[in-house]
């Protein structure tokens, strides 16, 4: 990766000038960072691996999953007569984009607003065009990879159908695709920077990206349907005049007129395009955007540095909080309140937290909402089958498990040594307050959309499924607790619950199948079973917490 | 002489609350100034203004002569700075940080390798040259630290608190080294809060507070007011002179 890399940078000693970057610099940051990545554990890319083994090796295993996912971008494009390449070359496009979006989106942040730099560099004689230039082609070396993984199989096809200079051209076309999405990504970050105060950003940040995330998802899950079928025969495509503004349509449409040899006014728009806007972008990064860089990095920085204030004006207000009145109200012990609090705070103000488990909740109602449209023939396809309102309202409880696990790690989870040096004779009462406070903030209202959407779907008879339902996802909650060591509230480092994680969900998850097949059997084929097994269901989930609450300290994993 | 700061007036703020209020300044060449003061009374930011981390301030700033504002580059090459907070990349070794570094300022390369090399081995480093710095002490990160604030000689230093962390051998090695820095011409900045190294150490004291400069003089000429040791005299000029009444309130509070 590094030999690779420095080596191309090395022959591009033109594009450098143009930017007006000191190369002697850029290579050696450049060389620093990609050394590092290969001797961190866990890479700039976090998705990427956060085991404890060769970065490397997880890192081929992500490149090739998304080879595999590559696959089927390119059906398409394998078997589409060759006049209605347009829409099957946008699909591909449009796959790449949407993966480097997302990929960008998720790691590009944590690189371009990477303070931990600034220590380093920031007070040497390297300036903010430099650093900046550094980083982005650091991000871009990672995305050309992605990218390649991605668009081989499609490359390969066109290589075949069309002749090697296409499959050349496919190539370009997805790497500069990768360029321009980390252009848009920059733009809206640097733009950000400029408009917003510097201590609002961060906050700002993680918000963008938890809704960037779930519409991305969304859209993805929308755009196959989009895509006309009608559009597929083999009349030429029509340009409409919004295709311009879509870097799929430049790509496909550029793929277009070389293969089919379409010259004309609208092709050559597209691929000038094409090849014009990711250098451009490239250098209004470098030269409008870039000196503004260093200075609101600067400031960034300044925005840990300088608490003390900020501390002073936070600390006057002594009213208690919601927490603490909800915690005196359902909790019956000082040290369960204190972990209901605990977690009901710090998941209101960690960013890692929430950067986690929102888009987690997100990605579940946009997958509910995107499946029942499904089946309910979105596509004007077979309109019986509506989705069971019991899957919708299980569903729930995946995303919910997944958030529990959360409120278990902590970027900061060396400050656990608390639990250990306090005199806790009681410990699985923090871990009951830690439950109650997760069932209170995050499930009810969690639970209370999806079952209003039910409601909407099959009107208010089902209202007793519903309360079945949420007693039964608070006894599987607990019971997935039970399968695996426990822990303190932000205890456990993140690699902690990578590992436990996996596992977990494939044991679990049969237990689930159960619980719901059971519900809808009993629904379905015995009279008031639902009415007789609701008390027998919520004596069983006041067990398994009583049980859960005696948690002992031997069946508790500690990481600090 | 021509002064290697001058700082005219400087404000500095941090969104709207005023960090330094009005700082006035000029250093002598050749001199240790020991800049000190209560945390959070501006003495991270001061410096940080001076090597050009923070360049909206308002004043006038010049540093070897040169604009802060418009030729901040051209001072960040001749100065330098370390900092207080132990970053660096310690997946590197120490050869490789500072090779990197040398980079940073576009050096030799051959020269840095021999430079860093004869450095880290008067630091005792030398048998760690090649090991990364993940698993070395904290005093050993500051030892590297401080080479490679120091690797492309500049005429100016910034320290900021450059003794914490060290073990006391190195203490004695490093007063030592700034000691000698200033003795050879050049001008040694350091900020810190230890108030006995501060006194034997500085030719000038400078003590700020809530952002404005209360106290600037060499030791004797301070004491001449007071005869108190620093740390008493450090008390009294920040207003704080209160210690013992405080901490007696403490005991008090915990045995309620």
């Amino acid at each position: 990766m590094k030999t690779v890399t420095l080596w191309l940078t090395d022959r591009l000693p033109f594009l450098w000038r143009g930017l007006g970057v000191n190369y002697t610099q850029l290579r050696a940051i450049l060389g620093v960072k990609l050394t590092l990545d290969n001797r961190r554990p866990a890479t700039v890319f976090q998705r990427w691996d956060k085991k404890e083994t060769d970065s490397n090796y997880s890192f081929y295993i992500s490149l090739a999953i998304y080879a595999f996912m590559g696959i089927f971008a390119a059906l398409m494009l394998a078997f589409v007569p060759r006049a209605a390449l347009v829409p099957a070359g946008v699909f591909f496009f449009g796959y790449i984009m949407v993966i480097c979006a997302l990929t960008l989106i998720n790691d590009f942040s944590s690189v371009v607003l990477d303070t931990s730099d600034n220590q380093i560099m920031l007070f040497r004689p390297v300036d903010g065009r430099t650093i900046l230039v550094a980083r982005i082609i650091h991000v871009i070396s990672y995305l050309f990879t992605l990218t390649l993984a991605i668009s081989i199989t499609g490359i390969v096809v066109i290589g075949v159908r069309f002749g090697v200079g296409a499959g050349l051209l496919t190539l370009l076309l997805s790497l500069l695709m990768a360029v321009l999405m980390v252009f848009i990504t920059n733009v809206v970050y640097l733009g950000l920077m400029q408009f917003t105060s510097e201590r609002k950003l961060r906050e700002l940040i993680n918000y963008v990206q938890i809704v960037t995330a779930i519409v991305f998802y969304a859209g993805f899950q929308i755009m196959p349907r989009l895509i006309d079928k009608a559009s597929f025969n083999e009349q030429s495509f029509l340009w409409k005049w919004w295709h311009y503004l879509l870097p799929p349509y430049w790509a496909a449409g550029s793929l277009d007129m070389i293969i089919n040899h379409h010259v004309d006014a609208p092709h050559l728009l597209l691929l000038s395009l094409m090849l014009f806007m990711p250098f451009a972008g490239l250098w209004v990064m470098a030269r409008v955007l870039a000196p503004a860089f260093n200075q609101k990095l600067g400031s960034l920085d300044a925005t840990n540095n300088a608490p003390e204030q900020a501390a002073l004006a936070l600390s006057a207000s002594p009213k208690p909080s919601i927490a603490d009145r909800l915690g005196a109200w359902l909790t019956t012990s000082s040290i369960e309140r204190a972990a209901f609090s605990f977690v009901w705070h710090i998941s209101d103000r960690d960013r890692q937290f929430k950067l986690k488990a929102y888009p987690q909740l997100g990605y579940g109602l946009a997958f509910v909402l995107f499946t029942s449209l499904n089946k309910a023939g979105f596509m004007g396809g077979a309109e019986g089958v509506p989705i069971n309102h019991l899957l919708i309202l299980y569903m729930g409880v995946l995303f919910m498990m997944a958030a529990m696990g959360l409120t278990a790690v902590s970027d900061n989870f060396k400050a656990a040594w608390i639990y250990a040096s306090a005199p806790i004779t009681r410990p699985g009462e923090l871990l009951a307050g830690r439950f109650k406070a997760v069932v209170v903030k995050l499930m009810l209202p969690y639970f209370a959309l999806l079952a209003g959407y039910v409601f909407y779907l099959k009107g208010p008879g089902v209202a007793f499924d519903v309360v079945f339902a949420f007693v039964n996802s608070l006894a599987m909650l607990l019971i997935s607790e039970f399968f695996q060591k426990r822990q303190f509230p932000f205890s456990a480092s993140q690699d902690a619950l990578k590992r436990n994680m996996t596992a977990r969900t494939f044991m679990i998850l049969p237990v689930f199948g159960l619980v719901g097949f059971l519900h809808w059997g009993l629904s379905k084929y015995i009279p008031y079973g639902t009415v007789v097994a609701l008390p027998i269901m919520a004596g069983f989930v006041w067990l398994l917490f009583r049980a859960f609450r005696q948690t002992s300290w031997a069946e508790i994993r500690q990481d600090a | 002489m021509t002064p290697v700061i001058t700082i005219n007036n400087l404000h500095q703020f941090y969104g709207t609350t005023e960090i330094l209020k009005g700082i006035n300044l000029s250093v002598a060449p050749g001199q240790v100034v020991g800049y000190i003061g209560p945390n959070g009374a501006g003495k991270s930011t001061t410096i940080k203004t001076l090597i050009g981390l923070l360049p909206d301030f308002q004043g006038e700033v010049s540093v070897l002569g040169l604009d802060l504002r418009t030729q901040a580059m051209e001072v960040k090459r001749r100065i330098g700075y370390v900092p207080e907070n132990a970053a660096l990349y310690d997946l590197l070794t120490p050869t490789e940080y500072l090779l990197f570094v040398g980079q940073l300022y576009e050096l030799d390369t051959v020269m840095v390798n021999k430079k860093a090399a004869e450095l880290l081995d008067l630091f005792d480093l030398s048998q760690h040259a090649n090991s990364r710095m993940s698993t070395f002490s904290k005093g050993m990160r500051q030892k590297v630290l401080l080479i490679s604030g120091l690797l492309h000689n500049p005429d100016l230093i910034f320290l900021d608190e450059p003794l914490s962390g060290l073990d006391a051998n190195t203490v004695v090695l490093v007063k030592q080294i700034i000691r000698q820095l200033a003795d050879s011409g050049k001008t040694v900045f350091y900020s810190s809060h230890i108030m006995d190294v501060v006194e034997k150490l500085s030719d000038r004291i400078i003590i700020i507070n809530a952002g404005q400069i209360i106290a600037d003089g060499t030791f004797a000429e301070l004491q001449a007011t007071r005869t108190t040791s620093l740390e008493q005299l450090f008390g009294q000029l920040t207003g704080n002179n209160t210690q013992t009444a405080t901490a007696e309130a403490f005991i008090q509070a915990l045995n309620q």
